[in-house]
């Protein structure tokens, strides 16, 4: 877990939000920041503000973990990706960006690892042990 | 060969000229279609194609027994077959023909009908056969049209289908994983997040078991509302019909403190399936309800009016958070999207799809209006028993 600062949960699901946020913080004792997005675009939101109110004009320097679910309101996973290439590189800073979706539709794993920006395209549930397999094999 | 009438009921396309080629008299079907005039050179209209060389009276005598082909001059590549016919002792010689036709395309430009046609013309027996083709064509061509548009209609609905069935395992999963994580943590005695306890988790494992019946029902409903079947359409009064509706919604009613004004007095009965009625009722109602602003007490108005054309319009009009359909358009009627992402809101995405679905199957119509944080407006276009009767 060297080096990981922030993990961003995008899923409009709650109790799912709830269950990862539950699991990192008490279960595998990630001191970091947990940020919770229900849509893909409260997430782009999120990243294109996050310095705005820090030390002004550098980027985010977070080394940050993303998990996005496909099915959501508003701006669902896939709209996200497609926003999310757009953003500015400072305001991706290090990521690495992990699908986390309880689609198991061979199609969509297809067309989301077509992106550069996804890095593994994982199937919920992910508890304690899943977890702290993608964090120990990304950082 | 003075009896013209017996020529032209022979020989519509014949000919009769003296020695200098002058045009004498001619066949009702040949005036037809080249407006020869009585006087005229022969040469002004036609040109001796086959056999060649052939250009006088004398030409044409020598050549009595040869089959004739005739150009028609100004009239493209069309032609005339026939031969010459002389009586001894006569100056005059008489050319009995028929159009060269090798489709129904020549029959419509020449625009000839089988009365144009002699009846001992083998031609006569050849259009018969080629518009029977066509006509075997033509129905073909319908039936390949017809069987894609059925195809078209198969594709789509094994799409709805396959979308159906993906949204139902994933919405299925979502849900059963939800209470599966919620359970084992209780299990495990997860200390979990701070200000957090097992009450929590209880609470949420009762939320994903909620939703889980909620996706299975709604399920049910979709399954009901795609069944093709015929529906028994009756006079259904607007005004009972909202009052079970409310009957059935009454907890969620009485939560969210809503204020239900009707004004169903000018039309009050429309045509269609009772249950899909309440059940298009009942969905727009609970949908004013789930998004109500916080700001403001919640105010629906139900009104109703009978239209110029018969049917009858009925407005559900709240004063909720509203939709952005600059936006959000395009989803809308979509099975399974979801518009708004509000905190313990749990939308399935059916709802609208299924209002829409389900007067459609009703023969109505649906629009809406919408402004955001103002309030939104479903208008349902609906028959009445006068336009049934019609």
């Amino acid at each position: 877990m060297k080096g990981l600062e922030e993990i961003i949960l995008i899923d409009d699901d709650d109790v799912y939000n709830f269950f990862t946020k539950a699991i990192l913080k008490k279960a595998i004792g990630f001191g970091g920041k947990v940020e919770v997005c229900c849509d893909g675009k409260e997430a782009i939101d999120y990243l294109e503000n996050k310095d705005s109110n820090g030390d002004g004009g550098s980027g985010d320097e977070n080394i940050k973990l993303i998990l996005l679910d496909i099915n959501m309101p508003v701006m669902n996973g896939f709209e996200f990706l497609e926003a999310y290439k757009n953003l500015a590189g400072n305001k991706k800073g290090k990521t690495v960006l992990c699908m986390l979706t309880t689609s198991m539709n061979e199609s969509d794993k297809k067309r989301a690892l077509a992106y550069d920006d996804v890095n593994d395209f994982l199937i919920k549930p992910l508890g304690k042990d899943g977890l702290e397999e993608v964090i120990g094999k990304y950082f | 060969m003075e009896d013209h009438s017996f020529m032209n009921d022979l020989f519509p396309f014949y000919v009769l000229l003296n020695k200098e080629l002058v045009i004498i008299n001619f066949g009702k079907s040949i005036e037809k279609i080249y407006g020869l005039q009585k006087g005229e050179s022969f040469n002004k209209y036609f040109e001796v194609d086959r056999p060649i060389s052939v250009k006088t009276f004398d030409d044409m005598l020598g050549y009595k027994d040869s089959p004739f082909i005739i150009n028609c001059l100004g009239h493209g590549d069309q032609k005339i077959r026939g031969q010459m016919y002389s009586e001894a002792d006569t100056d005059l010689i008489c050319f009995l023909g028929t159009p060269l036709v090798s489709g129904m395309s020549d029959l419509a430009r020449l625009n000839l009908n089988f009365t144009d046609l002699p009846i001992h013309d083998s031609i006569g027996q050849f259009l018969l056969s080629l518009q029977m083709h066509q006509t075997a064509l033509k129905e073909t061509r319908q039936m390949a049209e017809k069987m894609k548009v059925s195809y078209a209609r198969l594709e789509e609905i094994n799409e709805s289908l396959d979308g159906f069935i993906y949204k139902l395992t994933h919405d299925l999963r979502g849900s059963a994983i939800n209470l599966f994580n919620m359970l084992e943590m209780l299990q495990q005695n997860l200390d979990v997040e701070e200000n957090s306890n097992n009450d929590t988790v209880l609470g949420y494992a009762h939320k994903s078991s909620k939703r889980l019946l909620q996706t299975i029902k709604d399920f049910i409903e979709l399954s009901k509302a795609e069944h093709s079947g015929t529906r028994v359409r009756e006079l259904c009064s607007i005004s009972t019909t909202l009052a079970s509706a409310k009957e059935d919604l009454q907890i969620e009613i009485k939560e969210s403190d809503c204020e239900i004004i009707e004004n169903l007095q000018e039309a009050d009965a429309v045509l269609v399936a009772p249950d899909d009625f309440k059940s298009i009722i009942q969905n727009l109602l609970s949908n004013s309800i789930k998004y109500r602003s916080e700001d403001r007490k919640l105010k629906i108005v139900v009104e109703s009016y009978m239209r110029s054309d018969d049917t009858i319009h009925i407005s559900f009009s709240d004063n909720g958070i509203g939709i952005d359909l600059k936006t959000q358009k395009r989803k809308l009627f979509q099975m399974f999207s979801r518009l708004h992402s509000i905190p313990n809101i749990s939308g399935t995405g059916v709802g609208l799809y299924l209002i829409k679905k389900l007067i459609e199957k009703n023969r109505g119509s649906i629009l809406i209006e919408s402004e955001v944080d103002k309030g939104t407006s479903f208008s349902i276009v609906l028959d009445t028993e006068l336009n049934k009767m019609i």
